[in-house]
């Protein structure tokens, strides 16, 4: 990372949430979120629908205010950092005039961004270059996604927020999509995307942030977050197996027995083998498996979910747009 | 402000393009105007002097020009409320005023063709006028459309999304019957159409047209619509903030 695209020096933050609330009447879409993001990575927030990701994403845009709480891009107010060139922004759906060529709007979008960037540059870069004479309400969803991420670079931000961008796209188109956000993190530029595409996370991502109900629940690299799920799963037969047998066993993260078949999430599968071996135990049809980012974050957000109060489902609401 | 001349472009582009907007600010009214001609004339408008031709020359270059305004700039914003385009454009540096700046701008672009084009047809119907006759009629035509600037961006702001449209016909078309863009208005409809600023615009021009002397009442009345309207759409703009 070019540590000449720094803004306000390394210490800054890209963006930062201190004990940020938004509620909508009783409904509490973002609970106390306390999160700083370096500048320079590649973001995933990763959350299940109604988490609050399109909500936090709009209060660091401006769009919406925090209840309570604080929030600062690159020191400033979100305004701020918006006026002064530092964010560009792609929202979950919309934004684009149907009577529009795809170059009329990013000549437009280029010419009200603090930095500018030529055109032709950002159709290259947004892999777009043949759609730039076509007009806006003429283009399929997934080539539309597309415009509208070239919308986000049209200047030099230095923070590219990216709501969903992949949602509606085919895999041939995603996988392009992927290549272009990648460059512009390589660019030095801070990526911060919610996406509910693991795999997306998982190729992108130097970090993750994993909301839920409102709240953090993670926030690390993306082997911090398979780690914090437990890094493997043992799975066996043993006819007549019960669960207290096996609670006693070292790195258990969860433990799952039904009839005779066991599965065992564990941070260090090697050990909670040797142990199970060593209490005499000899399981048949053994699977040891590796957790993808995918499982991990299911095993969070359900451990999540399974530690809070029945009907405490304030926060089950889709983001309200 | 370079951001919001650039804007300002794009919504010129976008207004002259758009062959319905093109339709209803030109080449109705012209139609209109040319059929009513045909059928006054020699004529004044009863109990004045004033020509019936130079009264629908000023009516119908008054209506395209509210058509221009008024529905062009409240169906626009509903629409564009739709698409998501503000909430797009706020997340740009372009300050809170440019978006209905470059509104206001276009529309004063966007009626001059409606304007020009009526008139320019009057010459050939027997409508004989000073220079500074038809630069003050233009200039009170053109001055006059801010209120249905600023009434279209209030409407197209203000209601729900599904009521914009018949609310703009409403206004277009009652307005234009009380403000008499259709035919010379008189008793009852005359003291209502008194209140409105389509009655307003038309009758100072026609005035000017007319050699008669301007009603600075009827001014303060087309000006406070300016600046209530003005107002109307500063609170809405405000209040949709969070949309």
């Amino acid at each position: 990372m070019s540590n000449e695209r720094l803004v306000g020096g390394p210490g800054v933050p890209a963006v930062s949430f201190e004990q940020v609330s938004k509620h909508y009447g009783q409904v509490q879409a973002v609970r106390e979120l306390t999160l700083e993001l370096p500048q320079g990575r590649a973001i995933a927030f990763l959350g299940p629908n109604g988490a609050g990701k399109s909500t936090s994403m709009e209060i660091l845009l401006g769009l919406k205010h925090a209840s309570s709480g604080r929030v600062s891009v690159y020191g400033k107010t979100p305004r701020q950092a918006m006026t002064a060139g530092h964010v560009g922004a792609m929202l979950q759906s919309g934004g684009l005039p149907a009577d529009i060529t795809v170059r009329e709007l990013l000549n437009l979008m280029s010419q009200l961004h603090p930095k500018p960037l030529p055109v032709d540059e950002v159709l290259r870069r947004a892999n777009i270059a043949d759609l730039a004479d076509r007009k806006a309400g003429k283009l399929s969803g997934g080539q539309t996604q597309r415009v509208r991420f070239a919308v986000a670079i049209a200047g030099d931000s230095d923070l590219i927020v990216l709501d969903e961008p992949t949602t509606g796209m085919d895999v041939e188109n995603r996988q392009i999509f992927w290549n272009s956000m990648k460059a512009e993190a390589e660019r030095g530029k801070t990526v911060l995307f919610a996406t509910h595409y693991l795999e997306e996370a998982d190729q992108i991502a130097d970090q993750v942030v994993v909301i839920n109900k409102g709240r953090l629940l993670a926030n690390g690299s993306v082997a911090d977050i398979k780690a914090m799920a437990g890094f493997q799963r043992i799975g066996f037969r043993l006819p007549g197996i019960t669960r207290e047998q096996l609670l006693n066993l070292p790195h258990v993260v969860s433990l799952d027995v039904v009839h005779d078949h066991v599965r065992i999430q564990t941070s260090d599968s090697d050990k909670t083998f040797y142990a199970l071996l060593d209490q005499g135990l000899r399981p048949q049809e053994i699977e040891i498996t590796a957790l993808g980012l995918e499982q991990a974050f299911i095993a969070i957000t359900e451990r999540d979910d399974d530690g809070e109060n029945i009907g405490d489902n304030a926060a089950e609401v889709e983001d309200a747009r | 402000m370079t951001g919001v001349l650039a804007l300002g472009r794009l919504e010129i582009r976008r207004t002259l393009r758009n062959r319905r907007v093109m339709f209803f600010t030109i080449l109705y009214p012209v139609l209109l105007f040319l059929l009513s001609a045909s059928s006054v004339k020699g004529k004044v408008v009863p109990g004045t002097h004033t020509p019936y031709v130079d009264y629908f020359l000023v009516a119908y270059a008054s209506f395209g020009v509210i058509a221009a305004s008024l529905n062009n700039n409240a169906l626009r914003i509903a629409q564009e409320r739709k698409e998501g385009w503000i909430r797009q454009l706020r997340l740009t540096a372009l300050p809170s005023y440019g978006y209905v700046t470059s509104k206001i701008c276009a529309s004063l672009v966007a009626v001059t063709p409606a304007i020009v084009v009526t008139f320019a047809v009057g010459t050939t119907q027997g409508v004989k006028l000073s220079g500074s006759q038809w630069v003050s009629a233009f200039l009170v035509i053109w001055l006059g459309s801010l209120a249905f600037t600023a009434l279209g961006i209030a409407i197209g702001y203000g209601l729900p999304q599904d009521a914009v449209q018949p609310v703009t016909l409403i206004v277009y078309v009652a307005g234009s019957f009380l403000g008499g863009q259709f035919y010379a208005v008189s008793g009852t409809l005359e003291t209502l159409g008194k209140a409105l600023p389509t009655y307003w615009v038309r009758q100072i021009a026609t005035d000017v047209v007319a050699k008669n002397p301007v009603e600075w009442g009827g001014v303060a009345i087309l000006a406070g619509w300016v600046v209530g309207c003005a107002i109307l759409a500063a609170v809405m703009y405000q209040k949709r903030a969070e949309d």
